[in-house]
């Protein structure tokens, strides 16, 4: 269960370790980057925002490049650890997001959670 | 890199570039009923995109694990994970595109009903003034909304200075 090819098990250990990472973890990190990136931009507009409506929808979305952001921390080192946990708290956190959201919205809407 | 690893590449840069997009716009849009669309639509895209591009990579390590040469005699259990992390990005996707379009629904409903928010004074940020979102084709005051006793806030009046306790609404 690992990236590498498992044809790369026949070829020598100096060749092997030549050959670096895999070239899909490059892409899974670059996605990382830019959904960093696009979580910054998000934070800009949640601190800056005019109204509540701002904040909240600009942290909504910030809740959701979170979730995909774990799930490919996930894939990062598939060689050497098992995925299925963090995809397990990214489910969880996606649930908790929508969950909170709402939630958020009640409070401001009627001042009370009941 | 196999067939599947290429297609994901591909689903998982263009992900990438939606997400991009989607935070860029809502930085730069002007006013909130514009900042709803690039956060409700690419952003549902663009998770949908990267979450079927990383099931693709564990749909190739799959293909790679069962097809591939066995020198001990038998796979083992190593496809059992990769299917179940395949099942599992599946599920994340479809909540995802479930519950990412009903909280941006349920955020633009939560601000059509309250019209009237507090937005900061120019040059002064202390101070903060009740004003009107101000939409391009906004019909304002003609529109009724069809609200039933819950979503019934009220009326056009701005009350979130002081709010005051309703001995009479009917609310369980």
């Amino acid at each position: 269960m690992s990236l590498v090819d498992p044809s790369l098990a026949l070829i020598p250990l100096a060749e092997q370790t030549a050959e670096g990472p895999p070239a899909a973890a490059f892409v899974v990190f670059g996605t990382c980057l830019v959904l960093l990136t696009g979580a910054v931009l998000l934070m800009i507009r949640a601190l800056r925002g005019p109204t509540v409506f701002d904040r909240i929808l600009a942290v909504n979305a910030m809740g959701t490049k979170t979730v995909v952001l774990v799930a490919c921390i996930a894939f990062l080192d598939l060689g050497h650890a098992d995925p299925s946990f963090y995809l397990d708290t990214s489910i969880v956190y996606a649930l908790i997001n929508f969950v909170v959201t709402i939630a958020i919205l009640k409070y401001i809407q009627y001042r009370r959670l009941s | 890199m196999g067939v599947l690893e290429i297609i994901g590449s591909v689903f998982m840069a263009i992900g990438a570039l939606f997400a991009l997009t989607g935070s860029v716009g809502v930085l730069r849009m002007p006013d909130f009923y514009s900042r709803l669309h690039p956060a409700g639509k690419s952003d549902t895209l663009a998770q949908a995109l990267i979450l079927l591009g990383l099931a693709l990579f564990a749909g190739q390590q799959l293909l790679d694990t069962v097809t591939g040469p066995d020198e001990h005699g038998g796979h083992g259990d190593a496809w059992l994970g990769l299917a179940n992390i395949m099942v599992k990005l599946v599920l994340l996707t479809a909540l995802l595109f479930l519950t990412a379009p009903t909280a941006t629904h349920a955020i633009a409903k939560a601000a059509r009903l309250d019209r009237y928010t507090r937005v900061p004074v120019e040059n002064d940020p202390g101070a903060s003034r009740v004003a009107e979102i101000v939409v391009a084709g906004d019909v304002g005051e003609q529109l009724e909304e069809t609200a039933g006793p819950v979503l019934d806030v009220g009326t056009a009046e701005p009350q979130r200075a002081e709010p005051e306790p309703e001995p009479e609404e009917d609310e369980p």
